[in-house]
C-alpha cells in the first residue's frame, strides 16, 4: 500500500452502486460518482462495480476517469429464468438475492483483493445477497446510506423471507448515514455494526462561479424563483403553482417560476393543467434537463431557490448546491442537508406540502433583503467550509474507512461460504417450482405482529410516505422489461 | 435483546408426548447443559400440509422453557416473526423436519453463517417435497436419531449421520428385585397406536404371565376397540393404565421383569408401514432401571439391541409364539445371569446413548460431517 501526499495510505477501494452514470436515477449514483472521483483524485485506486445498462433509465453524461465494471444483472433480466412465477423479479431485486450477482461480486472481490468495499445503493440487484457476500468476504465494508433501504427491503418480502438474513448481514457491516434521520430509518430491520453520520459534500470546485454573489431583487422587477432537480410530486413541486399565484398577489409584483430538470410525462401534463387553471402560464418557464453549466447559468439569474423536497428527504444535494451558489433557499427543514445550514436559518419550512409556509418563507426573503443576504452569506460560508467534498468531507470518510479497517483487522475470520448463501436461497425457489400454489402469497398477507412489516392501511401509508411514488417510478424503470437501450431525455 | 446461541424448532406441537416429542424435549435439556443458551420453539398446532406460504407465515409458534422438568410457554408469535428471529442463532436444530414445508422456509431464511441440523423424528408427511426442494451445502447437515434412520435418509438421496441418545446418567438406578418364580411381570409402553402391536404381547403372555400396557389413547378408535376386546378376552392378567406421568411410567417399567416392545411394519389390520419406529427410547429407559427389554425384529430395535449386546432377545415381528418362547426362556434363566445381562447392557447404554453428551456429539457431527460441499447450479 503506497502512501499519499499527506502520509495516509492509499487504498484500493471497490465502489458498488446499482446504477452508475451515464445511467441516472437521482442523487444516489451521482453522489457515488462524485465521492469515487474524489477518492481517485486523492490517490486511491478506485473501481466502480455496477449493473449493465438496462430498462428505460435516463442518461446524464458526466466526465470522469474511473474504472467501471458493469457486471451485475438488473432484476429485469431474471424474467424467463424461472423466477417470475413466484419470485417477482422486482421483489427479488429489491429485497432478496440474485445468485448471479452474488457470484459476480464474490469473484471480483477475490480477483481485486480490495482494501475496502464502499457500497452505495444495492436495491435492484438483490441487496440481501450483496450484503451477505460483502460480509462473507471479510473485506472491510461501508454501506453509504442515502435512502431508506430497510423500508424497501421490508415491503419487498413476498414469496420469500429474507429480512432475518438482511439484519444479520447488516450486523457485520459498517454504515455512513448522510443524516441522522437516514441512519435511523435504516435501523428498522437490524442495525449496522459501526456507524457514523457524515453529511454529504459537494464538489465545490466544480460548481459554476457565476452565481457566487447575492443577487438582490431589483425594484419593480420580477421575482425569479427556481426549482431544480427531479420535477416530481414527492419533491413538493405541486405546491409551487398555487404558491406563485398567491405570491403575485401578496407581493404585488411579477413572480416567475423556473423549472429545471426532468419531469415524467404524466406529471408534466398535470402540472401544465394546474398552471393553466391558475392563470400563471406566463410565469412558469420550463428549462428541461440541463447540464452542469446550463444549471449554473440559470441559477445565476435567480433570486430564490424553492426546493420543498420530501418531508423525509435523506439528503437533498440540490439544497447544498443552491446555498453554495449564494441563493436564498426555501426548503424542508427535515431534509438531511440542513445539518450543514447555520442554526436559525429562517427560510426552512416544517411542512414541505404547505403552500402557506412556502409563501411566507419566500415573502420573508423578498421583504428583508438585507437580513436575507446576511443569512445567505453565513450559509454559503458554512457549506463551503463544511460541505466541501474534497477538503472537508472526504477526509472524514477516509478516517471512518480506516477505523472500519482497523476493526476488521482484529475481528475473527468470517465463517460461512457463498455456497450456503446460494443453496439456502435456492431451496425456496425449488419449492415454488414444485408447489406454486403453496408458495404463492397475496401481496398483503395475514396481519403481522412486527412493526416494520406493515400491512393494510399502514402499508399504504408507508408506500405513500416512506417510499414515495418517485422511488416506485424509478424502480419500475430499473426493472422495466422494455429494452432497446438507454433512453436519453 | 434475547439472543441464545442455539435454537431447537419442532414443526409439530409438543403438547402430546410421545417418543418424538420426548426426544425434542431431552435434546433441549441437553443443549441447556452446554455453553450458550438454547431456545426451544414448537408449532402451536400442526401445519396444514399444503398451506400456502402466507398461511405458513401466519402459523403460531411457541417458545417453551424447561425448568426442573417442568415446561411452560414463555411466549407465542407467528412463524413469520420466528423466521426473522432464527437468523440470530448460531445453530438452529429443526426437529420433525419432514413434517412440514416450514422446514424449507427455515432453511431458505438461514444466513450463510449459521449451522443447521435436521432431525426427523417419525412424522414424514412432506418427505417427497422436502427431498425435491433440498439443496445440500456445508451449513446444513442431517443428523438422524439412529443408524437406521440415517440410512433411510441416504436412500432418499440426502446424506445423514446418526447421533443417538435415550437416557440421562441420572436416570440409571438400582434395579428393583425381579420375580424368580411364577408369572413374569411384563410391561409394554407407548401410545395406543396400531404399529405398537400391543395385541402381540397380549397373545404372547397368554395365561402364563402378567402384562401392563402403559400409554395414552391415540385417537385411533378402531385400534383402541380392537385392543380393548383382546384385553377383555384375556384371563384378567392384562391391564391398561391409560396415561400416567413420567415418574409413574418409570416406576411401572422398573417394577416389571421384562419390557416388551412389539412394534411392527404390519398392523393388526394388515396395513403395512414404511417405518414403524426410528428409534427405541423405551428400550433404553428399561435398561436404565434394570429391566430386560425384549423387542420385535424391526431395524431400529435391532440396532439398539445389538448395541446393548441383547440381540438374542429379539423375536420376529408379530410372532407371538416366538415372543412367548422368549418369555419362557427368561423364566428359565438363573436370576443372577439375567441381572448380569442387564448390567452389561446398562454399561453399554451409558457409553453410547447418554443425553448428557448428546449436544456435544451432535455439534461435532454437524461440524465434521457436512452433507455436501458443492454449490448447486440450476
Amino acid at each position: 500500500m503506497t502512501a499519499l501526499g499527506d502520509g495516509t495510505p492509499a487504498m484500493k477501494i471497490l465502489f458498488l452502486s446499482n446504477v452508475f452514470p451515464p445511467q441516472v436515477l437521482g442523487g444516489y449514483e451521482l453522489g457515488c460518482l462524485s465521492i469515487a472521483e474524489a477518492c481517485r483524485r486523492a490517490g486511491h485506486d478506485v473501481t466502480v462495480l455496477t449493473s449493465y445498462p438496462a430498462g428505460t433509465l435516463a442518461t446524464c453524461d458526466v466526465a470522469h476517469r474511473l474504472r467501471v465494471l458493469r457486471l451485475f444483472a438488473p432484476a429485469h433480466d431474471l424474467i424467463g429464468e424461472g423466477w417470475a412465477h413466484r419470485h417477482s423479479e422486482a421483489r427479488v431485486g429489491l429485497g432478496g438475492i440474485v445468485p448471479g450477482n452474488c457470484l459476480a461480486l464474490d469473484n471480483v472481490i477475490r480477483a481485486e483483493k480490495p482494501d475496502a468495499l464502499w457500497c452505495f445503493n444495492p436495491l435492484g440487484i438483490g441487496p440481501v445477497g450483496i450484503f451477505e457476500v460483502a460480509a462473507l468476504s471479510g473485506v472491510p465494508t461501508v454501506v453509504h446510506l442515502m435512502d431508506h433501504l430497510d423500508a424497501m427491503v421490508g415491503i419487498s418480502q413476498n414469496g420469500f423471507h429474507a429480512t432475518g438474513r438482511w439484519a444479520e448481514a447488516k450486523r457485520r457491516l459498517a454504515a455512513i448515514g448522510c443524516s441522522q434521520a437516514t441512519l435511523e430509518s435504516n435501523s428498522t430491520i437490524g442495525t449496522y455494526r459501526t456507524t457514523a453520520v457524515i453529511p454529504n459534500g459537494i464538489p465545490v470546485d466544480e460548481l459554476g462561479h457565476e452565481r457566487r454573489r447575492f443577487r438582490r431583487i431589483e425594484a419593480g422587477a420580477a421575482v425569479r424563483l427556481v426549482y431544480f432537480g427531479q420535477i416530481i410530486p414527492e419533491k413538493g413541486v405541486s405546491g409551487l403553482v398555487p404558491a406563485v399565484r398567491r405570491l403575485r398577489r401578496l407581493l404585488a409584483r411579477p413572480v416567475e417560476l423556473h423549472l429545471v430538470g426532468r419531469c415524467p410525462r404524466d406529471y408534466e401534463s398535470a402540472l401544465r393543467a394546474w398552471i393553466r387553471r391558475d392563470g400563471i402560464e406566463d410565469a412558469v418557464i420550463w428549462h428541461g434537463l440541463l447540464d452542469r453549466a446550463g444549471v449554473d447559468r440559470v441559477l445565476a439569474e435567480m433570486h430564490v431557490a424553492v426546493l420543498p423536497l420530501r418531508s423525509d428527504e435523506p439528503f437533498g444535494y440540490v439544497g447544498l448546491e443552491a446555498i453554495a451558489q449564494r441563493l436564498p433557499l426555501v426548503a424542508a427543514a427535515r431534509a438531511g442537508f440542513t445539518a450543514l445550514v447555520p442554526p436559525g436559518y429562517p427560510f426552512l419550512i416544517d411542512d414541505p406540502a404547505s403552500v402557506d409556509e412556502i409563501v411566507a418563507a419566500v415573502a420573508s426573503v423578498c421583504r428583508d433583503q438585507e437580513a436575507c443576504e446576511r443569512w445567505v452569506d453565513a450559509a454559503c460560508g458554512r457549506v463551503l467550509e463544511c460541505g466541501d467534498l474534497e477538503r472537508a468531507v472526504l477526509p472524514r470518510y477516509i478516517a471512518f474507512l480506516e477505523q472500519v479497517r482497523a476493526e476488521a483487522a482484529t475481528a475473527p475470520a468470517a465463517r460461512g461460504d457463498i455456497g450456503s448463501l446460494i443453496a439456502s436461497w435456492q431451496m425456496s425457489r425449488n419449492l415454488s417450482r414444485l408447489v406454486p400454489e403453496a408458495a404463492a402469497a397475496p401481496t398483503v398477507a395475514e396481519p403481522r405482529p412486527a412493526a416494520w412489516r406493515p400491512y393494510g392501511r399502514k402499508l399504504r401509508s408507508m408506500l405513500r410516505d416512506a417510499v414515495p411514488e418517485s422511488w416506485r417510478l424509478q424502480l419500475r424503470k430499473i426493472t422495466s422489461r422494455a429494452r432497446g437501450g438507454p433512453r436519453r431525455p | 435483546m434475547h439472543r441464545a446461541a442455539h435454537a431447537i424448532v419442532s414443526t409439530l406441537p409438543l403438547d402430546v408426548i410421545g417418543g418424538g416429542e420426548t426426544f425434542t424435549l431431552n435434546a433441549h435439556r441437553a443443549a441447556l447443559r452446554e455453553p450458550g443458551a438454547a431456545d426451544l420453539w414448537c408449532a402451536a398446532s400442526p401445519h396444514t400440509e399444503t398451506a400456502p406460504q402466507s398461511a405458513r407465515l401466519a402459523h403460531r409458534y411457541r417458545r417453551l422453557a424447561q425448568v426442573d422438568g417442568v415446561r411452560s410457554v414463555v411466549e407465542e408469535t407467528t412463524f413469520d416473526d420466528l423466521l426473522r428471529r432464527l437468523a440470530r442463532h448460531d445453530t438452529v436444530v429443526i426437529h420433525q423436519h419432514l413434517a412440514s414445508l416450514a422446514t424449507v422456509d427455515m432453511l431458505a431464511a438461514a444466513t450463510p453463517w449459521q449451522r443447521l441440523v435436521l432431525t426427523s423424528l417419525g412424522a414424514e408427511g412432506q418427505t417427497t417435497l422436502f427431498r425435491q426442494s433440498f439443496e445440500p451445502h456445508v451449513g446444513v447437515s442431517v443428523a438422524e436419531i439412529s443408524r437406521y434412520a440415517a440410512e433411510r435418509s441416504r436412500r432418499g438421496g440426502i446424506p445423514a449421520t446418526a447421533v443417538s441418545a435415550g437416557v440421562w446418567r441420572c436416570d440409571f438406578r438400582d434395579p428393583f428385585p425381579k420375580s424368580t418364580t411364577g408369572p413374569l411381570r411384563t410391561v409394554s409402553v407407548g401410545r395406543i397406536l396400531p404399529h405398537k402391536c400391543f395385541e402381540v404381547a397380549v397373545e404372547a403372555v397368554g395365561r402364563d404371565h402378567e402384562l401392563t400396557i402403559v400409554g395414552p389413547d391415540s385417537g385411533d378408535a378402531d385400534y383402541q376397540r380392537f385392543l380393548a376386546a383382546r384385553v377383555a378376552a384375556a384371563a384378567g392378567n392384562v391391564r391398561c393404565t391409560g396415561y400416567v406421568d413420567d415418574a409413574t411410567r418409570t416406576a411401572l417399567v422398573a417394577a416389571a421383569d421384562v419390557l416388551l416392545a412389539n412394534s411392527s411394519h404390519v398392523t393388526y389390520a394388515g396395513d403395512t408401514l414404511d417405518q414403524a419406529e426410528l428409534f427405541g427410547l423405551v428400550v433404553l429407559e428399561a435398561v436404565a432401571v434394570g429391566t430386560l427389554p425384549i423387542t420385535s425384529d424391526i431395524p431400529s430395535f435391532r440396532e439398539i439391541m445389538e448395541d446393548l449386546a441383547l440381540a438374542d432377545w429379539i423375536y420376529p415381528q408379530r410372532d407371538a409364539t416366538a415372543l412367548a418362547a422368549l418369555l419362557a426362556r427368561v423364566r428359565g434363566l438363573p436370576p443372577q445371569a439375567l441381572r448380569d445381562r442387564v448390567d452389561a447392557a446398562r454399561e453399554r447404554a451409558e457409553r453410547l446413548f447418554l443425553w448428557d453428551t448428546y449436544w456435544r456429539r451432535l455439534m461435532e457431527a454437524a461440524a465434521s460431517r457436512p452433507t455436501a460441499d458443492r454449490i448447486p447450479v440450476s
